[in-house]
């Protein structure tokens, strides 16, 4: 049992995500190609669902096949990265104003996470956040969020 | 005779002059920020010139037309984030190329291209417009159909020798675009009924997260130092260079004006097909497709300048926009009042006009498209804890000023993570965007083709020809795959 679980691997399970992607695709383009006989919403992504159904599953057999590739880079400040920008996108959405977590995440991700000098931080969230103001704001009148 | 005089005297005319610098120079800078696509800068030029009279006007929209189609080449060379989606096969070898710190030598190539693609644009423009727009109106759904499969081809150009990790990108992209609201049919399509969806994924906001969010997210994964760029003390490249490649120009550009002429194609599409046509062409390139060959950055930065004055044929002629800005342009035109279906023989001293603030945009594309390399590759010099950040909040404000929608925000940020996930197994992510740009114009044509043939049956509408081409594009990319690994 164990060695079942180890034989998934990383680049497995991300091949047996795409298969259920695609899975999904070819099922929810088939339910719409077959509410009408005509040609509808559904005849062409059908025939790219089918397409995409039929790589991953050949793909996800090579990769059962092969020797897993070993993935590259470390994991960790990306994570950190990835979540701050989760946090940027979400603050956003919250209507917490641009001005405030342009900044905040330029700061945070490059002194707290990338470990980079606190001025050259600082600096690099404040001169960043005002040329972007000032380019597309006040420039171009594209408004922020 | 006399339209030379007219284009003379337009050519001397100051505000001319002024107007078309003026909007070259913003177009160069405009095009290099990702978010600022040249659509929305032309908009904003055209609602900002609605009071002025129709010379300067038109002659700044032109600066601006020419400017943001070279400068969205900057931040795909110096960021792998194409600033326009033009400028998409320009980052598949010009970045490769900044990586191995070449990044001023090949702004300054794309610079050169760009001006000798947009001056044979140009006299395309100037001396074959009746007989392009002849043969631009004799394409039919089959045959974009068929433009739409060749440049599926390109698959086997970017998958980097995993072919099927591409293919299987190319159809997860065909397959996102196919999500939202079609102009065919009013149904929503697969949006698990998220109203923002509705609208579709857009491919600019995918860009950005699979090239800008996605790269600099898998740089951060890297711990490698920052390239030592090498900044030469000549930026123009030397003339044997451009010589040596003059046939490949020459073809590109040709390919460009054609592509470019042909309603709904564009700069994109016509960047892409001669980056294929390139690779398959070009037998020895100094350095492979992919890994920063200079003629993988000719050929799309030379098509995607002279596809200018094709998208300018059927919109003078027939009254039919080539691309986006073209389509705004003439949206421009019947808003001061000229509203004819050809331009050409209706309004002769217009298309003088247009002529005229052309050939200016082309020189001041040389003169403002080589400033400023020097600043721009610094940029690269700012170390990747401080530079990486920077880029992710340029890809939060470029997603956003698309549609000021938040949710192309974290549409961008789901595109950036998967493309990082991608990028950590080997799976390329340029075919998933191939497959977004090149759904609507397979669709709407694979739609036209099956209501043509009046049956359903996937055999009967496909026509013998079709059905080869079909068989032997697979076969084709396969050999190619094949090819590359070799």
């Amino acid at each position: 049992m164990r060695r079942f679980l180890k034989s998934f691997t990383s680049d497995r399970i991300l091949a047996l995500a795409l298969l259920l992607a695609s899975c999904g695709a070819f099922c929810a383009a088939l339910n719409l190609r077959l509410s009408d006989n005509a040609v509808n919403a559904g005849t062409f992504p059908l025939i790219v669902s089918a397409a995409f159904l039929l790589f991953s599953g050949l793909n996800t057999v090579f990769a059962f096949r092969k020797k897993a590739d070993a993935p590259k880079g470390s994991l960790s400040s990306v994570l950190w990265v990835g979540a701050l920008l989760l946090g940027l996108s979400a603050g956003l959405l919250l209507h917490v104003p641009f001005w405030i977590v342009c900044p905040v995440f330029l700061f945070v991700a490059s002194f707290a996470v990338l470990k980079q000098a606190w001025l050259p931080s600082l600096l690099s969230a404040a001169v960043t956040t005002g040329l972007i103001y000032l380019v597309f704001a006040v420039l171009f009148r594209v408004p922020l969020p | 005779m006399q339209g030379f005089l007219d284009v003379l005297s337009f050519l001397i005319r100051p505000e001319v002059l002024l107007c078309a610098g003026l909007g070259t120079l913003l177009g160069v800078y405009v095009g290099a920020i990702p978010g600022l696509s040249g659509t929305m800068a032309v908009s904003l030029l055209v609602s900002l010139t609605y009071t002025w009279s129709e010379v300067p006007a038109i002659a700044l929209i032109m600066g601006m037309f020419v400017g943001v189609v070279y400068g969205g080449s900057r931040s795909a060379i110096l960021l792998n984030i194409p600033g326009a989606p033009a400028a998409v096969a320009t980052g598949f070898d010009g970045y490769p190329l900044a990586q191995k710190g070449k990044a001023a030598q090949a702004m300054g190539l794309a610079c050169v291209q760009s001006f000798i693609g947009t001056v044979l644009g140009i006299l395309a423009l100037a001396l074959l417009t009746p007989q392009i727009a002849k043969i631009s109106s004799l394409f039919k759904s089959v045959d974009f159909l068929l433009l739409g499969l060749i440049a599926l081809l390109l698959v086997g150009s970017v998958s980097r020798g995993n072919l099927l990790k591409g293919l299987l990108g190319a159809s997860l992209g065909l397959f996102l675009g196919c999500i939202g609201n079609t102009s065919q049919f009013s149904v929503n399509r697969f949006t698990l009924g998220i109203r923002y969806l509705d609208g579709g994924v857009s491919f600019i906001v995918a860009m950005i997260g699979l090239f800008g969010a996605g790269e600099a997210l898998y740089q951060l994964s890297l711990d490698q130092p920052p390239v030592r760029q090498e900044v030469p003390k000549r930026i123009i490249p030397p003339l044997k260079t451009v010589l040596k490649h003059l046939p490949l120009t020459l073809f590109s550009s040709v390919l460009g004006i054609i592509v470019g002429a042909l309603p709904g194609a564009g700069g994109d599409m016509a960047a892409l097909l001669s980056y294929d046509a390139a690779k398959r062409t070009v037998r020895k390139p100094e350095v492979p497709f992919g890994e920063g060959a200079v003629e993988g950055l000719i050929a799309p930065e030379t098509a995607n300048n002279a596809a200018i004055g094709g998208a300018l044929i059927p919109m003078l002629t027939l009254g039919i926009p080539g691309d986006a800005i073209t389509a705004v342009l003439l949206g421009a035109l019947s808003m001061r009042g000229v509203s004819h279906l050809s331009l050409l023989s209706a309004r002769p001293d217009l298309f003088h006009l247009i002529l005229a603030a052309l050939i200016l945009a082309a020189v001041f594309l040389l003169l403002f498209g080589l400033s400023g390399i020097r600043v721009f590759v610094k940029m690269l010099k700012i170390p990747k804890g401080l530079l990486m950040p920077i880029i992710l909040v340029l890809c939060v404000v470029g997603s956003y000023a698309i549609n000021m929608n938040v949710y192309d925000v974290l549409l961008m940020v789901l595109f950036g993570f998967l493309s990082f996930v991608f990028k950590r197994f080997s799976y390329p992510v340029a075919p998933v965007v191939l497959g977004l740009i090149l759904r609507n114009l397979l669709e709407t044509n694979t739609v036209r083709v099956v209501l043509l043939f009046g049956d359903l049956s996937m055999f009967s509408v496909l026509s013998p020809f079709l059905l080869a081409l079909l068989i032997a594009l697979p076969i084709l990319s396969w050999v190619r795959g094949r090819k590359e690994r070799v």
